[in-house]
């Protein structure tokens, strides 16, 4: 579980995040959900590491992040999976490489055995066929589901997701959403995925985070949502037209 | 001015993140292979073209200063083998170099920061700075030396071959103008100069690459900005290097 207690953030003097305290569950999928510019990206950021807490405090099974040394952190790191917006793949590697990288770089394991979990990774994306193609001749869903292998190649506890959908096609968006929420109760991930695509919301959703103008507005079970009297939360829901 | 030193404190801070040590040393050797061959033996052609003409033209513009019957015509090759290897060779192809590798590296690693791969590597826990900056200022500064050794032969070459063909002077007379006062500290100084350069490229670029920012647009803008920096600083490093060894 991933616990986040009084997070701020800021940048250049404006608040981005304010007062946030929430939890993310194991086994499930958790949304981020919220309008753009409403703080998704950064609270993502935050936990990953990528950007530094103003004021908080973030828990990892109980694990403090701010409080890890430079060993602790590296070694959580390697828990976590992250699938970014773009994918962000190495260019000058082919896909198979892609996969391998994290295992090559991470872990002690032979040669053998890393290209034997790579295949793995590749085949339960799908795209075992494709592993000698570069990132620049794949589509945009390729792009996703080698990101995807990538991101559990080294069997995480956590799996980040930063708009998985965008870009996609409504079918290539349906094949995605599946694919994560399949890895998730497979192996017992947190995943945390953060997007403004409704229909992800309500396909695969389990737990939901709605942020606001940088502020927690609400956040329970997707099967709350409808009897929320939260407006903001409901206005949000009616304008994308989608039933839970 | 304030930026400036923001900029100067950056640059050391990632240069300490840069040169940490490292556990597999396996990829890092095949990375620097790659960046030997992506960045060396891709600047081959360029850096042979250039010496060349470079050293046709200090050649041809030699024997015009040397129009007088006081000066024995041999002086012609000896004056270009100094011209060429003291300063057209290390710093005139160090400058263009700067600009085919230095805008590569600038815009590969802003490319790498735009498209998040670099957060991608911070993500899993690699040290990104190293892993994709220390390959390339290790290529560098292994390869430059050869590159720019090459361009001190093929420049004299070209002026051997200028000097004969514009009738100036005899092949024998440019070969005996070549061995005259032969002097190897200047190749010395000449290679030291090279090996700072090649460290003032990698770093200066890296750096503007590492710290790009704003998409495409800003990927061009750190690559010119890397390119007329490195060219400044190598300009700047000339003259001191020089007095210093020289002097």
């Amino acid at each position: 579980m991933i616990e986040l207690r009084s997070v701020y953030k800021s940048f250049s003097n404006n608040f981005c995040l304010q007062d946030i305290s929430c939890s993310f569950l194991p086994g499930k999928v958790n949304m981020i959900i919220g309008e753009s510019g409403s703080g998704k990206t950064t609270l993502l950021k935050l936990m990953i590491g990528l950007h530094s807490l103003d004021k908080g405090e973030i828990f990892f099974e109980k694990q403090n992040y701010s409080d890890l040394n430079k060993d602790g952190t590296n070694n959580l790191r390697k828990s976590i999976g992250m699938l970014f917006q773009q994918g962000a793949l190495f260019d000058f590697m082919n896909v198979l490489d892609n996969v391998k990288f994290p295992l090559q770089m991470l872990s002690d394991k032979s040669d053998k055995e890393i290209n034997l979990r790579a295949k793995f990774c590749l085949e339960r994306v799908n795209l075992l066929n494709s592993q000698k193609m570069m990132p620049s001749e794949l589509s945009g869903g390729m792009t996703k589901r080698v990101a995807i292998a990538r991101a559990i190649s080294m069997n995480p506890k956590y799996l980040f997701c930063d708009e998985p959908n965008s870009g996609l096609d409504p079918n290539t968006s349906i094949i995605i959403d599946e694919l994560i929420k399949e890895i998730t109760e497979e192996y017992n991930i947190t995943t945390v995925i953060n997007t403004h695509d409704m229909r992800s919301v309500v396909k695969i959703g389990s737990n939901i985070v709605y942020l606001s103008n940088g502020l927690l507005e609400w956040s329970g079970y997707k099967k709350e949502i409808k009897s929320s009297n939260n407006t903001s939360l409901n206005n949000f829901f009616s304008s994308s037209k989608i039933k839970i | 001015m304030y930026n400036f030193f923001v900029n100067i404190g950056l640059y050391f801070s990632l240069l300490k993140g840069v040169f940490v040590k490292f556990k597999k040393r396996k990829i890092y050797f095949n990375r620097i292979l790659h960046e030997i061959e992506v960045l060396g033996l891709s600047s081959l052609f360029i850096v042979v073209i250039v010496s060349v003409f470079m050293g046709a033209v200090v050649t041809i513009q030699t024997g015009i200063q040397f129009d007088t019957p006081l000066l024995p015509i041999e002086y012609i090759g000896y004056v270009a083998r100094e011209s060429i290897v003291l300063e057209f060779a290390p710093t005139f192809i160090s400058l263009i170099l700067a600009g085919k590798i230095g805008s590569s590296i600038a815009s590969e690693i802003g490319t790498m920061r735009v498209t998040e791969q670099i957060d991608a590597l911070e993500v899993m826990g690699i040290n990104a700075k190293s892993y994709i900056i220390l390959p390339k200022i290790i290529a560098c500064l292994l390869f430059f030396p050869i590159l720019v050794i090459l361009s001190m032969l093929v420049g004299i070459l070209g002026g051997l071959f200028a000097g004969s063909l514009t009738d100036l002077l005899s092949v024998q007379d440019f070969i005996q103008g070549l061995q005259m006062w032969p002097y190897p500290f200047h190749v010395f100084y000449a290679l030291i100069k090279t090996i700072f350069f090649a460290f003032i490229i990698s770093t200066v670029s890296s750096f503007f690459g590492f710290y790009a920012r704003g998409g495409a647009l800003g990927v061009g803008k750190s690559s010119t900005k890397a390119v007329v920096v490195s060219c400044v600083v190598i300009l700047i490093f000339n003259f001191l290097l020089t007095q210093i060894m020289l002097g």
